[in-house]
């Protein structure tokens, strides 16, 4: 079955379609979530509400643009109205955005879920603003307008929320060296 | 520590197409809040239909309860409502319906005992005075009920007074006879009364006389005058009651429709929350996140992608010649020359065949007019120079080089020395051309190039005047009526949507082999700015 009949069907709401198009699209909007929530449960949360949510106006998708697409703005959506509203305190100073935040790359020998969980142990602004821009693409101005903050704080939050990755990953990669050097 | 690289890149590298599987068990979750959900959209249609029911029968309720309560004791209490307003003109206290039905059930108890007490009396009419120890106490309740009576039937008190000093028992009879409560006791009763009756007639007989005939007649005329006015304000007093009752049902009607026009106005609001309610989501439903760049590239591409092309356009057509020749004659070479801009329109078709290349086929109109300025006339013995001209070929007027013109036309040469010579030549065009599109966006842009096949459909030449008359003088003798052109063009399109796009093109169309034989050196060329809205699919 193609997509648009597929869509077509679960406009009608026919539950069978709607299981094909979830089974079809349920690992990489789950990935997507996984990014975005701060742990596996909150991220199976923001699935379900968000299938639902795409169950529920699916009738408003005109076929244009992409509908994967489409689906994915509705999960990150839900994400964003999830911790938005968190209470966070921004920091005063934007000295550290002089630092630098590459790392060597023989010092990142950490897997994709021990990078994952660090993404997800970051506060939620941040790590709103470092999968708004450097996973899915979006510009400063962008997320400025979807997290409704500054330029420059999008821009500051995004910094500091590498060098959180950038120490993580060398302590990481610290301790990793300690046990091979207790281990022999 | 060689090779370092930015932390969002290696998270962009690494999570690029990274997917994993929720649990098992979320579909059923989905699916049994999906089950609620829709459950939940059926909802309003029950509340409604509820609604519905309920007010249905909230009216019901309404309109038959208190309505047989009101309406239908009125009816049948009517004697109670006479009792009730007679003893309010006797200075008595108001007796309610229910104390009223209480004395009838009491007299009618009172009547069971004084069946005893008339047993008795049968025996002994004249006994009951006298007799109070052995039936004190049914005599007792024969009193009340005497009493009662006395109450409710004024009349009847005048009589009992008149009759109460001989024997209660005659006064027992009247009232049982004159009151509309005694009469429904047992008929051993009206057997008594008609003893009574007896003896009262026996006794009125001896006592009457004539003052006392004359004082009953009186009396009896009163009794009718009072039963007459009773029965008018009985009659007043219904139809009072007839009107409260009318009143009261209006008020019903008022209310139960109040009350009618508030469900309604709830359950329209109902419905409105309802559906402000389902419409709450929809609203919420548009994706507020802006689309990324892949997304914006994916929309730019589809707005460019496309098969077909159907585009009718329209042109501005300028003829002209890359060389300095005429093509009427090689003697106006030094006389000044212009184009005179024409339209033109066609429609043509585009097929894509690669994403940057696409061929063109089309079939339209294209009007050319060329004009030589400055040709002296002249005129020797009738025949007219223009008529001489090596490029133009009179012979379809009848005429032949030096040969007198028609009058008119010498009329016409006569009176204009300077004439300009005009070319209208009007070609169908067959083009096929290739497209190259180099700009292949929003905007893109295309190098145009192919041939075009000019099917000649017009070829005629007029001299005109400065006063802008003009007259026709033949036709071009060796134009071709099928010939080649080179088409070079750049196409500068819009995509506007999916399916439309506005296209301008600058064309330059250098004909091939337009003369049979080239007499002036003329080359002859046409530029045309093209307009044209495309429907692409």
């Amino acid at each position: 079955m193609e997509l648009i009949q597929l869509i077509e069907k679960c406009k009608k709401g026919d539950r069978q379609s709607q299981q094909t198009l979830y089974n079809l699209y349920k690992d990489k909007l789950f990935a997507l979530c996984l990014k975005y929530c701060k742990n596996r449960a909150e991220a199976e949360d923001n699935l379900q509400d968000s299938f639902i949510k795409i169950f529920q106006s699916i009738k408003t998708y005109n076929g244009k643009g992409s509908f994967e697409g489409w689906m994915k703005r509705i999960t990150i959506n839900r994400a964003i109205d999830r911790y938005k509203k968190e209470p966070f305190i921004e920091p005063i100073t934007d000295q550290h955005l002089k630092e630098d935040t590459t790392v060597a790359m023989d010092e990142v020998p950490i897997n994709l879920q021990q990078m994952l969980a660090l993404i997800q142990e970051l506060p939620s602004r941040y790590r709103l603003v470092f999968n708004l821009y450097e996973l899915d693409n979006h510009t400063h101005v962008e997320i400025s307008e979807i997290l409704g903050i500054s330029v420059g704080t999008s821009k500051s939050n995004l910094h500091r929320a590498k060098l959180i990755l950038k120490e993580k990953i060398t302590a990481t990669y610290t301790i990793t060296q300690k046990n091979s050097i207790v281990n022999g | 520590m060689g090779n370092r690289k930015d932390i969002g890149k290696l998270f962009n590298e690494r999570f690029k197409d990274f997917e994993q599987a929720p649990g098992a068990d979320l579909w059923d979750n989905i699916a049994s809040e999906l089950d609620q959900k829709s459950d939940r959209k059926i909802a309003p249609f029950w509340l409604y239909f509820g609604g519905v029911l309920i007010v249905g029968m909230l009216t019901g309720l309404l309109y038959w309860a208190p309505w047989s309560v009101i309406t239908s004791p009125n009816i049948e209490e009517q004697p109670s409502i006479v009792n009730t307003t007679q003893p309010s003109q006797n200075n008595t206290s108001v007796t309610s319906s229910s104390s009223l039905k209480n004395t009838t059930t009491e007299e009618v108890t009172n009547a069971k005992s004084s069946i005893n007490t008339s047993s008795k009396e049968a025996e002994n009419k004249n006994i009951s005075t006298n007799n109070d120890t052995t039936n004190s106490t049914s005599i007792r309740n024969t009193a009340t009920t005497i009493a009662s009576s006395q109450n409710k039937n004024s009349e009847n008190s005048q009589i009992v007074t008149t009759t109460k000093t001989t024997n209660k028992n005659t006064s027992n009879s009247n009232n049982s006879a004159n009151t509309s409560s005694l009469s429904q006791t047992t008929s051993y009763t009206s057997t008594q009364k008609n003893d009574k009756t007896a003896s009262i007639i026996e006794v009125l007989r001896t006592m009457k006389s004539a003052s006392q005939e004359a004082r009953e007649q009186k009396e009896l005329e009163a009794r009718t005058a009072y039963q007459a006015k009773i029965k008018e304000e009985l009659a007043t007093a219904i139809a009072a009651q007839k009107e409260d009752s009318k009143i009261t049902t209006q008020k019903w009607l008022d209310s139960l429709l109040a009350i009618e026009k508030a469900e309604k106005i709830k359950k329209e609001a109902l419905a409105i929350t309802v559906n402000k309610e389902e419409e709450q989501p929809i609203k919420e439903k548009t994706p507020k996140l802006p689309k990324t760049k892949e997304e914006r590239e994916k929309d730019r591409k589809e707005s460019v992608n496309y098969k077909f092309a159907v585009s009718p356009y329209t042109s501005l057509l300028s003829y002209g010649s890359l060389t300095k020749g005429s093509s009427i004659d090689n003697r106006l070479v030094d006389n000044p020359r212009d184009a005179i801009g024409t339209i033109g329109y066609g429609i043509r078709a585009d097929y894509k065949f690669s994403e940057r290349s696409s061929i063109r086929f089309g079939i339209g109109v294209a009007p050319l007019q060329y004009r030589t300025n400055n040709f002296q006339v002249l005129i020797t013995n009738n025949n007219v120079n223009i008529f001489q001209l090596s490029g133009i070929d009179p012979q379809t007027l009848g005429q032949t080089g030096g040969i007198e013109p028609s009058p008119e036309a010498l009329a016409f040469f006569n009176s204009n020395d300077v004439v300009s010579i005009e070319q209208n030549i009007s070609y169908v065009e067959v083009p096929v051309d290739y497209q190259y599109r180099f700009l292949n966006k929003r905007l893109s842009m295309s190098f145009n190039t192919g041939l075009s096949l000019f099917v000649l459909t017009n070829n005629r030449v007029f001299a005109t005047a400065n006063s802008g008359e003009s007259i026709f003088i033949g036709r071009e003798t060796s134009l071709k009526d099928l010939s080649l052109a080179l088409n070079l063009g750049l196409g500068t399109y819009y995509n506007f949507s999916n399916n439309w796009r506005f296209d301008v093109e600058p064309a330059f169309k250098y004909q091939l082999n337009p003369y049979s034989d080239n007499i002036g050196n003329f080359k002859p060329y046409y530029f045309g700015l093209q307009f044209g809205i495309s429907y692409k699919f």
